[in-house]
């Protein structure tokens, strides 16, 4: 795969098959953020298509000393909590379905697509389902994501200390709610 | 074998410190020795740690260790414990089946997890998204096209211009060119002074110049301006009286200008000004005692002593 430095370098001069390329190097990366964000296939796959037109848009004030996919993430980000904000204020025919907080939309992955994930990804996005949302993002970011403590402090402006913290307690939450769904999970390490 | 030599070798036995030999002579007699087969059995479970025993002790005495262990153990497996630290946690985790299920989970969690990072998209995706950004103009091209908008040109740039449309400026006739030049000089804002500048050199000059019949009026219109008025009011009113409509006009047409003229002139040096008050002052002495005199006579006698001084 070509460096992602230099893929922006020609996408900045105009090159849509740079462009093209970078789309596809990211796409998963994007989408699979956007559908723990929205919860919903067809608004994951809406706001997984406007995260790329804000990052076209803002090619030029990535500096290429730091790490495209926390900047790229952290504009992913913004965009899934501002569809979110808009999901809120819909008239409640048009509004997607959800529970009680509008920024934690009830539906998980449809079984269609835990029948595609297999056994195990539906386990875990049970358990996902049901965490508090401040650990849930943490968990999305940190071990699904990969960034760094550093970068995702920097992403929710909070300290590195606060991350590290929140951290540990959404990873016992998450052990917790899956061996309550499924006792024997782990057993075989 | 007798058993005292057997319960002597008892704890060393149990520890499995005893060479190979020894250890089999002692098994032997344990099976068939059911007293020291007892006195074994109780020296093992003395030495067999007792975990009610530990946790009894740990809720009496602090807090509970699993709830700290629960703490560090997502660091634990991270390796990012200090050493100390993770000798405590894993000691309690092979002691507690409670931490160690959920180390497990940690564990299989950290190689599941990251699988979620990406989902697969649909076949459409990237052509959607092509063609949402194909007409899109972003604000960096728009500010780098702004960029080029207005380019600092070099040194040369201007003589260049020049020199290429130096050729299409016609080339004007004398006539035409001093005609231009007079236009513009006229059409300038402040032309209405500077003309009325000149007239006034060009007058003061006139009356200075001694062929020029306008030579010694103004000193003489000076003295007439500065006189007296009680010395000579009477007699030049009587002097007026005594005139033609005709002369009457002429004569305060001349006064007029004599008037203006001596305004002009009193910026003259001193002798100047004497000479033309002593001159007046003859005058009109002359012209009060004869109250009949032509005044085209009068002026041409101011005329006549301004050029004769």
């Amino acid at each position: 795969m070509v460096d992602v430095t230099t893929l922006i370098a020609r996408c900045r001069q105009g090159d849509a098959l740079a462009w093209e390329a970078l789309i596809r190097a990211y796409q998963g990366r994007v989408l699979g953020l956007a559908r723990h964000y929205m919860r919903d296939p067809e608004e994951a796959r809406d706001v997984a298509q406007d995260i790329f037109i804000r990052v076209y848009e803002r090619l030029d004030s990535f500096q290429g000393g730091e790490k495209f996919v926390p900047w790229m993430l952290s504009l992913a980000r913004n965009c899934c909590i501002d569809r979110l904000r808009r999901i809120k204020v819909r008239t409640p025919e048009h509004a997607v379905p959800v529970e009680d907080d509008p920024q934690i939309p009830a539906e998980g992955p449809t079984a269609e697509e835990h029948a595609q994930t297999g056994e195990s990804h539906e386990l875990l996005y049970a358990a996902l389902d049901k965490m508090t949302e401040t650990n849930r993002e943490i968990i999305l970011l940190k071990e699904i994501q990969g960034l760094k403590i550093e970068e995702i402090a920097t992403m929710l402006a909070v300290p590195v200390g606060t991350v590290k913290s929140r951290s540990n307690r959404a990873r016992n939450e998450l052990a917790r709610r899956i061996r309550i769904l499924d006792p024997s999970y782990g057993s075989a390490v | 074998m007798s058993c005292a030599p057997i319960q002597d070798r008892l704890f060393e036995y149990l520890d499995g410190s005893l060479d190979a030999a020894t250890r089999e002579r002692v098994a032997s007699h344990i099976e068939s020795c059911a007293e020291c087969a007892a006195l074994a059995a109780s020296l093992k479970r003395a030495d067999t740690p007792d975990e009610d025993l530990t946790r009894a002790v740990l809720s009496r005495t602090a807090r509970d260790a699993c709830e700290q262990s629960a703490e560090r153990i997502p660091d634990w497996i991270d390796r990012s414990l200090a050493r100390l630290d993770a000798e405590l946690v894993a000691g309690h985790v092979a002691h507690c089946a409670d931490c160690e299920a959920l180390a497990n989970v940690l564990r299989t969690l950290a190689v599941d997890l990251p699988a979620l990072a990406e989902t697969e998209s649909d076949a459409h995706f990237v052509d959607d998204v092509m063609a949402a950004t194909a007409d899109r103009l972003p604000e960096w091209v728009d500010n780098a096209l702004a960029a080029f908008a207005e380019v600092e040109p070099d040194a040369r740039f201007l003589d260049d211009v020049m020199a290429a449309t130096a050729y299409r400026t016609p080339a004007l006739s004398l006539g035409a060119r001093i005609e231009e030049w007079f236009v513009g000089l006229m059409q300038r804002p402040r032309i209405a002074w500077e003309g009325a500048y000149v007239a006034t050199v060009f007058l003061v000059l006139l009356m200075g110049f001694p062929g020029s019949p306008l030579a010694g009026v103004s000193q003489k219109a000076l003295e007439l301006a500065q006189t007296d008025p009680h010395k000579i009011e009477q007699p030049f009113v009587e002097f007026e009286a005594g005139l033609s409509t005709t002369a009457n006009e002429a004569w305060f047409s001349t006064r007029k200008v004599a008037r203006t003229i001596a305004v002009k002139a009193s910026v003259g040096s001193g002798d100047v000004y004497r000479k033309a008050k002593r001159d007046l002052g003859t005058l009109w002495a002359s012209i009060a005692s004869d109250p009949v005199n032509d005044p085209t006579e009068t002026q041409e006698e101011i005329s006549t002593n301004g050029e004769s001084k």
